[in-house]
């Protein structure tokens, strides 16, 4: 075995811990079918992992690194979420429904991804019910992060949302620059020095 | 109020033509099955039948009526989706995180909706793999067209959002009232009245 070979095996098993977190009750054999399909996709520092106003059925599980979803609006760039590790990146909507995606997906390090089409999967979870059940919790889970942040943007204020993010997302802080964590709370720079300060 | 009619039978048949619209490879003695699950809900116009802040328990197949979603804001009602005949409402942020909704959804006409506990589909799902792949892409469905309609306030002009919402929704256009439809769109209902007579 090569030195990648060995690199994507282990990548894999981690994948397959991630979504035995998802559905505990996953067939392992079957989980095992699953994973081998990923394969693997490095990305550098700047490059995009996905465009707006393009197709993409690729789903993006990060291994390491971090990429930031933005939409160009009026020439300024709006960052929507940040991808971590052991998380899925996907052009959703392009999957859902063919059409071209609203978001940019940029890579903010060097980042390491498990990749695979969503065909692919589908193609695996009518064949197997323990990887459809995965597939619907999946979506779900995709489903209701969307809805909440949606919530938290038109509920909450800008110092509210900054001591969530700090919260639930600190290990980013000191790996994205403060310009787009401003830009990701939809608060001036200086504003974001100020909440800091606090 | 629940309760079954004669009307019962011929509403889960319309409710199986749907979901196979949905999910065509689904099997049809699953289907049965899920449709004989299913008792008819009678919503009274105006009813707010899930609450924002509360918890829902229960899966709504609309067969018959009308429905908006919408939550407050500092003493204003924001209309976000408009439901209809085939629509399927989960109060999904409460059926897939435990916790408590967002939004409040009224009846904007007498609505009829054939209606499954949360527990009965999730058994039916345990049970079903064409089910289950129901359940997934009703999901994908509606997580798609909340994506479609966050980034259409985004980047369409109100003009572009009224033109989008005439050309899919021309038959909705007469039974919902103004109001509602400028909340929907994020405008207020004089550049609506202009926006009509333009077109």
């Amino acid at each position: 075995m090569n030195n990648e070979t060995i690199e994507i095996q282990i990548y894999r098993k981690v994948l397959k811990q991630q979504l035995l977190k998802i559905s505990p009750t996953t067939v392992s054999e079957e989980l095992d079918i699953l994973v081998e399909k990923f394969s693997l996709k490095k990305f550098k520092k700047k490059d995009l992992l996905i465009e707006a106003d393009t197709f993409s059925d690729k789903l993006y599980f990060i291994i390491s690194g971090l990429v930031r979803i933005f939409y160009n609006k009026e020439n300024k760039e709006i960052t929507n979420v940040f991808v971590c590790e052991n998380e899925i990146a996907a052009g959703a909507y392009s999957i859902f429904t063919g059409e071209k995606n609203f978001n940019n997906y940029e890579a903010l390090e060097n980042t390491i991804t498990l990749c695979i089409e969503y065909n692919e999967l589908e193609e695996l979870y009518d064949k197997y019910h323990s990887l459809e059940h995965l597939g619907r919790l999946l979506v779900e889970k995709y489903y209701s992060n969307f809805m909440k942040k949606t919530h938290d943007v038109i509920f909450l204020s800008a110092e509210e949302r900054y001591a969530n993010f700090v919260r639930e997302q600190a290990k980013l802080l000191n790996r994205v620059p403060l310009r787009f964590i401003a830009s990701y709370l939809g608060i001036a720079q200086e504003t974001l020095s100020r909440l800091r300060a606090k | 109020m629940t309760n079954t009619t004669p009307d019962t039978q011929k509403y889960r048949n319309q409710l199986k033509l749907n979901l196979l619209k949905i999910c065509p490879d689904l099997n049809l003695f699953e289907l049965e099955e899920l449709t004989q699950k299913t008792s008819l809900k009678i919503i009274d116009k105006n009813e707010i039948f899930i609450k924002a802040d509360s918890y829902s328990d229960s899966i709504y197949f609309i067969v018959q009526g009308m429905v908006r979603v919408y939550y407050e804001k500092e003493g204003k009602e924001i209309t976000n989706v408009l439901l209809t005949e085939g629509d399927v409402i989960a109060g999904s942020y409460s059926y897939i995180t435990g916790g408590k909704n967002f939004s409040n959804y009224q009846a904007l006409e007498y609505t009829l909706a054939l209606c499954i506990s949360n527990q009965e589909l999730e058994e039916l799902y345990q049970k079903y793999h064409s089910i289950e792949r129901l359940g997934r892409k009703i999901v994908e469905r509606y997580y798609a067209s909340f994506m479609k309609k966050t980034y259409d306030v985004l980047f369409l002009s109100a003009e572009e959002r009224y033109n989008t919402f005439v050309q899919n929704n021309r038959a909705l256009f007469n039974r919902i009232s103004l109001k509602y439809i400028a909340s929907y769109l994020g405008i207020t209902q004089e550049t609506l009245s202009r926006l009509r007579s333009k077109h």
